[in-house]
């Protein structure tokens, strides 16, 4: 019996794809990979967002009811000012004693009150002092809950904390740092830092530490003391009976002082607390998902070149179904079919590897101590479905041109001999449309820089943006034209390197422009970008360094290291800085609040000298008069805000002192400010004087020098929460958190970069087994194998140098323009970092070679006999 | 005259076992320099493979092929690529050329290969015989097909190797551009004392040649001198009706 199918093509379908699996893989890995990508973010996000879930309800575990002071809102003025810096002013707290009056109210099972602040663990290394943390999370000191209800901290060993030489750590960190019990460790609370016994090692909520923040665990009053909550708790943690009503508890506590004390459910305040952290992963998945989707949109391009390639591979199958009475619509549902197993294939393959990803990056984030909560995988449905769906969608949308194609076969195609390169067809009408499509996004985005053409509906930064999309998509139309031109730039000089092998692989390169100009788009898209976000990058150093340098005069600046730890560095510093030789101008800056028609204000106070040490521009009025008693500085967007000029008036609300009038006498600006809008000086006014903190501390020096800063580095030493920076440091400072900024960006475009690859070594692959015979006539006359491969790497070579260097220039234009763009807003320095433009062609370059490897060796070893028998 | 290939007992066979054919059952003859020598015989008869055996493009089964002394088997793929491209010269029957490069350019592709500069003199002398001065700078793709092979008789003489090797070099032509392409041929062996060796099935091809040898089933069948095209005519009939 003969067997008998009804779908024949289908079946071929599917048996091409078992005996080729290779095909499968070299078609699908762009798919793969972005599929993969989408998955992995998707589940590392949703991961962390169920780990914070977790937390959150960990933090309130078997409590009921929180009670949190009521705050006033001046939040906003603080934001507004804008400044880093430590404000000695507290956040309203609960006063211990409600603490027992709670506990008497009917249905209150217990009660305890949390105290808990910023504390930082330091270690001496080498001299050196290092502050402990886990990667980017927080520090924080705490009391350790006696109340046998507390189930947050649960100790893994030791004894909780009794007295105040004593101290508790959370498992992380000591693991982190070898710390055992019985083990001494300095903590830095306030502003000075003190020896501690570690007594006891414990978990939080079953995952170590809460976010993987570093805790210090006091006794209650130690904690008091240390975190500035002296008779004070910042939250009471209530538990109520088993019977009691929770509204009607809630109700009865709020009652004790009303105003004053807010109320709110435990669970519901988990959720709520979640949800903010949820939506802030939300932001960082969408941009995962902008990555993948680069990745897909760069795969497109690869699945369609490949799809050519394969079926160019098959010409001679395919006109043989067309000789034997197969019809075009059957085969192009024949070559469909074939990608719509390959797409399931493709995106199932995609799924695994984005698990196998999630894993890895959670693994690779917690070698880093990234500080994320501890917890299981999660791939919800809706991921794994937006994933296959989106990879099959994506495949079988970039088949349906080349199975067009396919379909055109002629039948006679079997039969005759032919030349395998595809004859080129005329791209004058894609240098047309190219460059039409170009001259559009020039026009857009010039029309904003130059002031001719302003698009309704779009701010001038997005017409620019859009511009730019214009000139991109232009771009890719056109580059087919150009490849020719392009190379032939490279001909003379590779003839002269290479000699014979560099003339063939440019003549090679130029025969199939298309082809060609495709594969190097993929890895223009990814070199677009990368180069952007290096100028971009470089350009907001530049300006950094020298906003840095013109704003900062003084040589020398000290700030407080651990900003939120302590709230500014001891006067002794400055003290003993003012008594030294080699200090020739110093300047302090101090702060407290005050009450501004009944509001608190951040109060500034400065010394006169800083008016040299910090680039200071004249408003109104004079330096000297404000020296005088009584006299009063504004900031200059202060005074336009609330209309203040000289002579003006002020009222403040001084601490223990009472109300004070001050006159205005001197309106300046600066760029860099300490957090405050209104100044006095600090000698004129005792509240300054004797305030035990300056919050920063400017100074010049006789010679600056290595003696000076030997010198310098051994009384800083002293003072452990203070930070000593000369201006090459300040502008290192913010460069190395642009740069690690930049470094992430990097670490996902490569992905873009890599899936190009692959499109290389396809077209390479391709271009290979159209020259078989080429390549078999050459290494019959006598042509090394070495030198066959060496071709194809040449080859390789032109197709990565032509993408990059057309994504280079590209992105250094856009970002050229965005910079343009961003003019007015004080954005002036343009700059590229040379070295990691070059780097990045340099890789590129190196990648395509890589991806030649396998079409290289595949050529070399052409068996001679097959490439020139005719029978 | 200078004997410069021999073989001894040259056996080459295909596939394994039950599947196994025999291309060529141990050949034993010698091809002397300064002379044109063809192969001839039905389809099947092995002549293209002996033809390969000796150009090192495809190995011996068994027996050994001694060029000027040096048996082929002896040596790696390197210096078998080596003394293809220092010593042999080549002419297919088609697809001769590279077709991205102009026809000065194929004809000093093995010198530009091996990173030597051809010698002038000499290159000039074999375009002028071959009569192709004027399409030096055209591609392959621009010269008719008699022009394309003897821009390939000429880079297979370029580098003055021993011995050149011709596959058919005429069965893709008409007769006309055949009967130039070989009166070519024989001229650089009486002009210029190159030595080539032919594969052919045609006898009007076979009788420029000094030297016919005629194979049957892998096995030297008749091994003619300075024959006349009636007579290989006759022979070939002799083989075939058999």
């Amino acid at each position: 019996m003969f067997g008998f199918t009804k779908r024949p093509l289908f079946l071929i379908a599917w048996k091409n794809l078992k005996t080729y699996p290779v095909r499968i893989l070299l078609t699908t890995s762009s798919i793969i990979l972005g599929v993969a990508v989408i998955i992995a973010s998707n589940i590392f996000s949703e991961s962390n967002k169920s780990a914070f879930d977790n937390l959150f309800s960990g933090i309130y575990e078997g409590i009921d009811l929180v009670v949190n002071p009521v705050q006033e809102d001046f939040a906003g003025d603080f934001a507004g000012s804008g400044g880093q810096g430590p404000i000695s002013f507290d956040l309203k707290k609960i006063s211990d004693e409600k603490i027992k009056e709670i506990e008497n109210l009917p249905g209150v099972k217990g009660a305890w009150g949390e105290v808990l602040g910023f504390a930082q663990y330091i270690k001496i290394v080498d001299g050196e002092t290092v502050f402990i943390s886990n990667g980017f999370a927080p520090t924080f000191g705490a009391a350790w809950d006696t109340s046998p209800y507390a189930k947050q901290w649960e100790l893994v060993e030791g004894k909780p904390p009794t007295n105040n030489k004593e101290v508790v750590m959370d498992i992380t960190t000591a693991e982190n740092n070898n710390y055992t019990i019985g083990d001494r460790v300095t903590v830095l609370a306030g502003a000075t830092p003190a020896s501690f016994t570690i007594v006891g090692i414990s978990e939080f909520a079953n995952v170590g530490s809460p976010g993987g923040a570093t805790f210090a665990l006091f006794e209650f009053k130690t904690a008091q003391r240390l975190l500035d909550s002296e008779g004070e708790v910042d939250i009471i943690n209530i538990v109520i009976e088993n019977n009691a009503d929770i509204e009607t508890v809630r109700a009865s506590i709020e009652n004790i002082d009303k105003g004053n004390l807010e109320v709110i459910n435990a669970q519901e305040a988990a959720a709520e607390q979640a949800d903010g952290i949820k939506q802030g992963l939300n932001f960082f998945n969408t941009i995962l998902n902008v990555f993948a989707g680069i990745a897909l949109f760069v795969g497109a391009f690869i699945i369609q070149n490949t799809f050519r390639i394969l079926l160019l591979q098959r010409t001679k199958e395919l006109s043989l179904l067309r000789a034997l009475g197969t019809s075009k619509n059957q085969i192009y549902r024949l070559v469909l079919s074939e990608s719509i197993f390959m797409s399931v294939i493709g995106s199932g393959i995609g799924i695994g590897l984005g698990i196998g990803l999630a894993v890895a990056v959670k693994e690779g984030l917690k070698y880093f101590q990234f500080g994320l909560p501890d917890g299981p995988l999660v791939l919800t449905t809706e991921a794994a479905i937006t994933g296959a769906i989106v990879g099959i969608s994506v495949t079988i949308l970039s088949s349906l041109l080349p199975a067009r194609k396919a379909s055109q076969v002629s039948p006679m195609e079997a039969i005759r001999e032919s030349e395998l390169t595809p004859k080129g067809k005329s791209l004058f009408k894609r240098l047309f449309f190219g460059s039409l499509v170009t001259t559009l996004g020039f026009a857009m985005l010039f029309g904003v820089l130059y002031d001719f053409l302003d698009l309704p509906t779009l701010s001038g930064l997005q017409q620019v943006g859009f511009g730019a999309g214009v000139i991109f998509v232009g771009v890719s139309i056109i580059t087919p034209s150009i490849t020719k031109p392009f190379i032939f730039l490279f001909d003379k000089i590779y003839e002269i390197i290479f000699g014979i092998l560099g003339k063939l692989a440019t003549e090679n390169s130029k025969r199939t422009p298309r082809r060609t100009a495709s594969t190097a788009s993929a890895l223009m898209i990814g070199l677009t970008l990368i180069s952007l976000a290096n100028v971009i990058t470089t350009s907001f150093k530049a300006q950094a360094e020298s906003v840095v340098g013109e704003v900062v005069k003084a040589d020398y600046q000290i700030s407080a290291a651990q900003v939120f730890v302590s709230p500014g560095i001891p006067t002794g510093l400055s003290d003993e800085l003012l008594a030294l030789d080699e200090v020739t101008e110093l300047a302090r800056t101090r702060a407290t609040i005050v009450g501004f028609e009944d509001r608190p204000l951040i109060l500034g106070g400065i010394d006169e000298e800083i008016f040299d040490l910090i680039k200071t521009d004249e408003v109104a009025g004079s330096r000297e008069s404000f020296t005088k008693q009584n006299a009063m500085g504004v900031l200059k967007q202060k005074a336009e805000r609330d209309d203040l000029k000289i002579g003006d008036e002020i009222t403040l609300t001084i601490p223990e002192q009472g109300v004070e009038k001050y006159i205005i006498s001197y309106i300046f600006d600066w760029t860099t400010p300490p957090a405050a809008e209104f100044f006095l000086l600090i000698d004129n006014y005792s509240f300054f004087t004797n305030e035990s903190l300056d919050t920063e501390i400017y100074f010049n020096v006789k010679n600056k020098n290595d003696a000076t800063q030997e010198k310098l580095d051994q009384i800083v030493a002293d003072y452990p929460g203070a930070k000593l920076r000369d201006q090459d440091g300040l502008v290192e400072e913010a460069n190395t958190q642009i740069q690690q900024l930049l470094n992430v960006i990097y670490g996902f475009l490569s992905i873009s970069v890599f899936v190009a690859l692959f499109g290389i070594t396809n077209t390479l692959s391709l271009s290979v087994y159209e020259r078989t015979r080429e390549i078999g006539l050459m290494r019959a006359i006598g042509t090394y194998r070495k030198q066959i491969r060496r071709m194809i790497f040449i080859e390789s070579s032109i197709i990565s140098i032509f993408g990059a260097a057309l994504g280079t220039g590209l992105g250094i234009f856009f970002a050229w323009s965005l910079i343009e763009a961003l003019k007015d807003d004080g954005f002036t320095t343009f700059a590229i970092s040379t070295p990691q433009t070059f780097s990045w062609i340099g890789i590129s370059i190196l990648a395509g070679v890589v991806a030649a490897i396998i079409p290289a060796i595949r050529a070399s070893r052409q068996n001679i006999l097959e490439a020139i028998s005719y029978e | 005259m200078n004997k410069l290939i021999e073989t001894i007992d040259l056996t080459k066979i295909y596939g394994e076992k039950e599947t196994a054919v025999t291309a060529l059952n141990s050949i034993n003859t010698e091809f002397n320099q300064n002379q044109f020598t063809a192969i001839m015989g039905p389809s099947g008869s092995g002549k293209s493979t002996l033809l390969h055996c000796l150009a090192g493009l495809d190995k011996a089964s068994s027996g050994s092929i001694l060029i000027k002394g040096v048996d082929l088997a002896s040596l790696n793929d390197k210096q078998l690529t080596k003394m293809r491209r220092d010593s042999f010269g080549f002419i297919f029957q088609a697809f001769n050329l590279i077709p991205t490069l102009t026809a000065e350019e194929n004809i000093t592709l093995p010198s530009s290969v091996a990173g030597k500069k051809p010698d002038q003199s000499w290159v000039e002398e074999i375009i002028k015989t071959m009569d192709i001065g004027d399409r030096l700078t055209h591609r392959p793709n621009e010269l008719s097909g008699g022009q394309q092979q003897r821009v390939a008789a000429a880079r297979a003489m370029a580098s003055k190797p021993e011995v050149i090797f011709a596959d058919e070099p005429s069965g893709n032509l008409d007769s006309k551009s055949s009967k130039e392409l070989l009166i070519f041929m024989k001229s650089i062996v009486e002009d210029l004392n190159q030595t080539i060796v032919m594969v052919t099935h045609d006898p009007y091809a076979a009788s420029y040649a000094e030297r016919v040898i005629m194979l049957k089933d892998g096995e030297i069948a008749n091994d003619l001198d300075k024959p006349s095209q009636e007579e290989i005519v006759s022979e070939v009939t002799a083989l075939t009706d058999i």
